[in-house]
């Protein structure tokens, strides 16, 4: 009998993703605040944790604010408004979603979105289309592609799209804006201060000319320094560096900032097409995929990118009064894309354009969307897209990683993290094709040789450049080398000496350890994916349902085992410093690998005994 | 398009025109009393300098409170403006004009004028010095943008000093800081220091409370449409 498999149930590379991206870089900010640094970190962490969480909060009230008022009041009248939350809330309840999901009429005419926040959960239609559904879904030809589009939306509620994606984005996006003001502003800060720090000191009030002497005596206790702060200010000044201190900051912003600013414009876009396949799916369980794939003929426009809720209404309305003018040639143009995406054929040519314009796209193409419905499973067997993108999310959050801010905690394990988001990122894209029994053995290597090969890669690029600085430019290596040294150690103080004098016996002397502990990743990367397959297979035998939750215990456990009992004391042994192996910290960890593994079994074992359902 | 997150209160919906011709009505009273000074302070035999200082500040004193009261009355009344950042452009208008007229020395022809324009100005700049909270206040009390103009005004700022210190040297940056050559009442005028100190006290303030109107909306659940 052929094998089955429900994805909604499995767990997704967006998930995966979300966990990771949340993991690196909350984990970063709240390492920032543990531990010694040159500059007062908690409002800078504090805005970085708060502002984007209460970016979501915003959101309902901003949707609400911006409804069409007039167009509500006119659905309401002729009953279609009622009609359609009615729907909606039905359709729903049948997708096993029973909180409150709330029609609002927006002002975008054609628009067609699922919106909210932590706890809100909106549907947004445009006046037109709200309409166009309303009177569709009495029709019964049209009912099902009406429904489709419904389902679509719910779709994202359910798998919590708003929540999930919604945050990352917030998140990225204040690593490319908050980060960068808060680096500009404390530089420009810092820089006031030494500036005019000597002449603060020196500054007496009472040895001014032409001031008037009452003014002095009211002013003179106001802005005299009291000794403790004018010996504080003298000793920080005497004592710190301003080229540290910015190099400080320099070192621990950037890396987050850029790394954020590329997820944000390029891998979040890509978390945003997944769930927009995923939306499809969950729609295409209940009216089938055939009639989905009409729906996005009849619904086209709202089948595509709509304006973000971040867009000022005046430009939209142009947008749309211009697209109004052109709009027979678009509509001749969609409806023929739509005819070649949707005829029945199993190959077509997607144009090199379309294929470039998805990095950036928000939504999929009509081929990719039709593709994923028809056999969502093929996105599984076909290994190049989870996997470049699983390697440059994996390198990315390595890359951040570099920022002193948690490289201070962790300049020892430079793999824990990127093991982590190897295992978890292989997994995910792995378990479909282990549940069904597909070959995957091809497919698999050719994931893990991207994977390796851009992280290897980067490596190599990285300590080439880093030789060749070197020998070609010892002053500037020692110079950079010593920058990095300063900054990752979080001490801004005057040096008495260099602690980095020897730039190519030091490179030598760690390369070979670093490069040991990458083989031995790799290794126990290995290692982790056959214990992984292992285990699905013998829950495979027992009719094992659960997926989700079997795979988020088995990766958790399994990382946090490896992280701990393997990598960690192997890093020691790597870079020669033995002492390490039994500091109350590591064997603290020690103890949380084994709890982990503990934990793991026993969440394992009373899963294998319910009584699972067919798979 | 209004794009404001609160509904404006009903009492000042229906009771604007009112509020507006009281506002007016106090404003031009208050303003006319400046025409009963007298052209010169001359002293009287039996008036001593504390009498006449006292007389003096008391009648400022009537005339500060009856303009705010009157400015406050109009911001009310004319809530649907000042509920957008034209109001706070308005206002920072009346201080930097209040500056001016505090440097006005010319147009000696006309010194009977003069002195009342400037003395009008000065109080206008004054009670702009503190409508202009009020104005803040009701923009961000409709718009939550705290942090937006918080980080702004910090940027700002910090840039200004920066530059200014490069410019003339933080000795003189102090001494001008510290005690100005200006009056000191015209400098503490200056409409950007004012925007500024205001929106760093109001900013965070509305911050919070808009984060706890949120979370307050979030905790209910609300689904229904306001």
């Amino acid at each position: 009998m052929e094998r089955q498999v429900d994805i909604s149930t499995l767990p997704t590379q967006t998930e995966a993703a979300f966990g990771l991206i949340l993991f690196v870089f909350l984990g970063t900010l709240v390492a920032a605040l543990v531990g010694s640094s040159p500059i007062y970190m908690p409002p800078i962490v504090l805005s970085m944790l708060i502002l984007p969480a209460r970016a979501i909060l915003t959101i309902p009230d901003r949707e609400l604010r911006l409804r069409d008022e007039p167009a509500t009041q006119t659905l309401q009248t002729n009953g279609t408004f009622e009609y359609l939350q009615q729907t909606i809330t039905q359709l729903a309840a049948e997708m096993g979603y029973t909180k409150p999901i709330q029609l609002i009429i927006s002002r975008n005419h054609w628009e067609a979105r699922a919106s909210g926040s932590w706890r809100r959960h909106y549907i947004l239609l445009g006046h037109e289309i709200a309409q166009k559904i309303g009177d569709d879904l009495k029709n019964p030809n049209k009912k099902e592609k009406a429904m489709a589009l419904l389902l679509h939306e719910i779709g994202h509620i359910v798998h919590r799209d708003v929540q999930r994606v919604g945050y990352t984005r917030e998140l990225l996006r204040s690593c490319a804006t908050l980060l960068p003001w808060w680096a500009i502003f404390l530089s420009v800060w810092l820089g006031i201060g030494f500036q005019a720090g000597e002449a603060l000191l020196d500054f007496d009030i009472k040895t001014l000319q032409d001031v008037d002497p009452v003014l002095k005596f009211i002013l003179a206790p106001i802005i005299t320094l009291p000794e403790a702060e004018r010996i504080e200010i003298s000793h920080k000044l005497q004592t710190i560096s301003f080229s540290l201190l910015t190099n400080f900051i320099l070192n621990a912003f950037l890396p987050i900032m850029l790394v954020g600013f590329i997820l944000w414009q390029l891998y979040w876009r890509r978390m945003v097409r997944m769930q927009e396949h995923h939306a499809d799916y969950l729609a295409s369980r209940r009216v089938g995929w055939i009639t989905l794939a009409g729906a996005m003929m009849r619904y086209s426009g709202q089948f595509e990118p709509v304006s973000s809720q971040h867009e000022r209404l005046v430009p939209i309305i142009i947008r749309q009064r211009l697209k109004g003018l052109v709009r027979p040639l678009e509509v001749a143009r969609k409806t023929a894309a739509l005819n070649r995406a949707f005829q029945l054929q199993t190959v077509v040519n997607i144009p090199l354009r379309e294929r470039w314009q998805q990095w950036r796209a928000l939504h999929p193409n009509f081929y990719a969307r039709r593709d994923f419905v028809r056999d969502p499973l093929a996105y599984y067997r076909a290994w190049k897209a989870p996997a470049w993108s699983a390697a440059l999310l994996a390198l990315a959050l390595d890359l951040t990683l570099t920022s002193p801010l948690i490289g201070y905690h962790i300049s020892g394990y430079p793999v824990h993290v990127s093991t982590l988001a190897i295992l978890v990122l292989t997994t995910t894209w792995w378990l479909p094709l282990l549940i069904l029994k597909e070959p995957y053995k091809p497919q698999l290597r050719r994931f893990l040789v991207v994977v390796f090969g851009l992280r290897w890669g980067w490596l190599v690029f990285n300590t080439l450049w880093l030789l060749l600085m070197i020998v070609l430019l010892p002053e500037v290596a020692l110079s950079f080398l010593n920058d990095m040294a300063f900054a990752g150690s979080r001490t801004a103080g005057i040096p008495q000496s260099l602690p980095v004098t020897d730039p190519l016996g030091l490179a030598l002397s760690v390369l070979p350890g670093f490069f040991g502990l990458q083989l031995l990743q790799l290794a126990i990367v290995l290692v982790l994916l056959v214990i992984y397959r292992a285990t699905v297979q013998r829950l495979l035998r027992r009719q094992e349902t659960n997926w989700k939750q079997i795979h988020w215990i088995l990766v958790i456990g399994l990382g946090v085992v490896a992280i701990t009992w393997l990598l960690t004391p192997a890093s020691d042994l790597l870079i020669l410093n033995s002492g390490e192996l039994t500091k109350p910290g590591h064997l603290l960890g020690y103890g949380i690998g084994g709890l982990a593994l503990m934990g793991t079994w026993l969440a394992l074992h009373p899963i294998t005994r319910k009584p699972g359902g067919s798979t | 398009m209004n794009d404001s997150l609160l509904a404006v209160p009903r009492f000042l919906d229906t009771r604007g025109g009112t509020l507006r011709r009281i506002g007016w009505g106090v404003m031009v009273l208050t303003t006319l009393t400046i025409l009963v000074l007298p052209e010169r302070f001359d002293l009287p035999a039996e008036t001593s300098t504390s009498q006449l200082m006292l007389t003096y500040i008391a009648w400022a004193s009537i005339l500060f409170l009856f303009s705010f009261l009157g400015i406050t009355l109009l911001v009310l009344g004319y809530i649907q403006f000042f509920q957008r950042f034209e109001g706070i452009l308005l206002f920072t208008g009346l201080i930097l004009l209040g500056v001016w007229a505090g440097t006005w020395t010319q147009m000696e022809e006309a010194a009977w004028l003069r002195g009342r324009a400037q003395l009008l100005m000065l109080v206008l700049g004054v009670v702009s010095m503190l409508a202009i909270a009020e104005a803040i206040a009701l923009y961000l009390i409709f718009h939550d943008r705290g942090i937006r103009l918080l980080g702004v005004v910090l940027m700002v700022n910090v840039w200004v000093l920066f530059l200014w210190i490069r410019q003339v040297g933080p000795d003189t940056v102090l001494i001008e800081t510290v005690i100005s050559q200006r009056p000191l009442l015209l400098r503490l005028f200056q409409s950007s220091t004012c925007v500024s100190i205001w929106i760093t006290i109001l900013a965070p303030i509305s911050f919070i409370g808009h984060t706890i109107r949120l979370l307050h909306h979030e905790r209910e659940g609300e689904n229904e449409p306001k």
